[in-house]
């Protein structure tokens, strides 16, 4: 994307919480100034920290969306319809309107803003925060292939950005925004298993997490499948087969299929009961 | 080069076969014994064009390498039997699961100093040069016996050195393993007849699908983790399919049949180094049987009236 291109957008967040706070810092590690940012929210609770990168802030989303060109819509789900009616005026067919609310579909969008708007829906994920995101996101019907490159150049820095339709929406929300809860579960799991055997909780909770990265990092970086990298850990007769074969026997491998598969479809769920209001 | 097998029994017969067709060896220079003739292998055995005898001392006295085909129990009484018969150019292979190099070379250096012992372990599909074969030198073989030994084996599929303390790990793996394929296809089978396939066929594809699967795997490089996913199509059959096998712990169950296998073959092993066998383990009528051979005397075989120890304390000469 074009580096001089990306420095003249102007980007507007409605909504001041965490995950536009995550992508404000994406955004900003590329090559977008922080002037040209801004950030709405009914109240000033969150705004500090936007105010700290020298980002300007207002209570107004109707200024927010005037004075932008790419608009993330970062309130929570129930709080879409409102705010875009309350914007929609303001919304013409030169903005880019990427939503993140969990649930709502591009048909409701769609429906909110005036026709032909070009709306994108992206689902982040928490490590957005500290720009080791999972984003995945689909185009309305009127967003074209470079509306898409955008917002791939925008979001680079804050992780892994991937496009899909809009049916992946909800498995990547499974996979990757529950995802990172189930990772933590088993982080903690491991820490108990080390308190049990007799190392302390906080040493171990230490460890833990960072043999979690240490093994992400590897994982992401070597190319291998994983069940490749399993093998290189695993001597003969050692200690590593030894404790994968209790994993296997506790049944890890189908709970987290399974695990997938109800947060899943419990996003799809969610994504029927928005649409349906 | 001849070959001898003490022992006309199942593996024997797999062995025989797959030699045969490999043509690694003409059949004329097999010579195997039993004292059971009525065994349909020995039939088999026979109509391939080995020599069948009921005497182990002449099918040692026919050959230069000499596989030790009898269950495991009966090998410290069969080495009692033929050890005063052991040559210098006799290179001994025990396929006996369990019975350690160290324990058949204890028993033949009563008769001779330095006598040539191997161990191996292969399994079945050696019957259609497919089978997988691992052997472990003795003390007093040779680089030249590995090699001897390796061709043979190596003409009816694959064989490798290992060191002897893997060889339980094999027999759990590769020497149970036809086994598990075998209970996997009949098992797939009756899903496909469930679903509405001819049992033949469901047999067929199921054996077929293994087979070409395992075929891919030899050929590849890759993991079989990838290859797995290879056939995943996202939200397809597959993957369901998979996702039932996990839950019905699958994979740990495997891991829980090489360990099982694994295990009781040590234990084999720990009952024969405790050198007693009760008289049950052995068939009267084959003990009569092998008493009647010329030169077998009931000292020789270490024959006592509240058993038979398996090593023997009877004083005995050594050959020279």
């Amino acid at each position: 994307m074009d580096p001089e291109m990306d420095s003249q957008l102007r980007i507007g967040f409605l909504g001041a919480g965490n995950m536009a706070y995550g992508i404000t810092k994406g955004i900003l590690s590329g090559n977008v100034l922080p002037v040209n940012i801004k950030v709405s929210a009914p109240s000033s609770r969150n705004l500090g920290r936007f105010q700290e990168l020298g980002i300007s802030v207002t209570h107004s989303n109707a200024e927010v969306v005037c004075g932008s060109d790419v608009v993330f819509v970062a309130v929570k789900p129930h709080l879409v319809p409102p705010v875009l009616n309350e914007v929609s005026p303001h919304v013409t067919d030169r903005h880019v309107v990427v939503s993140v609310a969990a649930g709502v579909t591009l048909a409701t969008l769609e429906e909110l803003l005036p026709e032909n708007s070009v709306a994108i829906r992206l689902m982040p994920n928490l490590p957005c925060v500290v720009q080791e995101g999972a984003l995945l996101f689909a185009r309305g019907s009127h967003a074209k292939q470079e509306d898409g490159a955008l917002l791939r150049s925008l979001l680079h820095r804050c992780g892994l950005v991937e496009e899909g339709p809009e049916a992946w929406i909800d498995i990547h929300t499974g996979l990757s925004g529950s995802g990172v809860a189930f990772v933590y579960l088993f982080a903690e799991a491991l820490a108990e298993g080390a308190v049990k055997m007799g190392m302390p909780s906080a040493l171990a909770h230490s460890v833990a997490s960072q043999t979690l990265v240490g093994a992400g990092r590897l994982l992401r970086d070597s190319g291998k499948h994983p069940a490749q990298l399993r093998s290189e850990v695993c001597t003969p007769g050692g200690t590593t087969i030894y404790g994968l074969h209790t994993l296997e026997q506790g049944g890890v491998r189908a709970a987290t299929i399974s695990a997938v598969e109800s947060a899943t479809e419990r996003a799809r769920e969610l994504g029927r009961r928005s649409s349906r209001k | 080069m001849s070959v001898g097998f003490i022992g006309a029994g199942q593996l024997a017969h797999a062995l025989v076969r797959g030699f045969a067709a490999s043509g690694v060896i003409a059949t004329h220079r097999i010579t195997a014994s039993s004292p059971d003739t009525d065994l349909p292998t020995v039939q088999a055995l026979r109509k391939l064009g080995v020599s069948l005898t009921t005497s182990n001392k002449e099918t040692v006295n026919k050959s230069d390498v000499l596989f030790l085909a009898v269950k495991p129990h009966i090998i410290p009484f069969v080495l009692d039997e033929i050890g005063p018969d052991i040559e210098d150019r006799h290179l001994i292979v025990s396929c006996a699961a369990g019975v350690t190099i160290s324990s058949i070379e204890k028993k033949l250096q009563y008769f001779r100093d330095s006598p040539k012992v191997m161990r191996c372990m292969t399994n079945t599909p050696v019957v259609v040069r497919e089978g997988a074969t691992v052997y472990a030198t003795g003390t007093h073989a040779d680089v030249e016996d590995g090699r001897l030994l390796e061709q043979l084996m190596a003409s009816v599929g694959y064989c490798t050195e290992v060191e002897e303390d893997l060889i339980d790990a094999v027999t759990g793996l590769s020497g149970s393993g036809p086994a598990y394929a075998f209970t996997a296809v009949d098992a797939l089978a009756d899903g496909g007849v469930k679903m509405g396939l001819p049992r033949r066929l469901a047999v067929r594809l199921g054996a077929q699908a293994l087979l070409g699967a395992a075929r891919m795997l030899l050929d590849s490089e890759q993991h079989p983790g990838q290859l797995k996913d290879n056939v995943c199509s996202p939200g397809g059959a597959t993957i369901h399919a998979l996702h039932v096998m996990e839950s019905g712990g699958f994979r740990s169950l495997l891991i829980n049949a090489v360990e099982a296998s694994c295990v009781r073959t040590r234990e084999l092993q720990f009952l024969a180094d405790q050198e007693k066998i009760s008289p049950a383990a052995i068939k009267k009528t084959t003990l009569d049987q092998v008493l009647q051979q010329p030169g077998v005397t009931a000292e020789a075989v270490g024959v006592r009236p509240r058993g038979i120890s398996m090593f023997s304390n009877a004083p005995r000469t050594k050959k020279n």
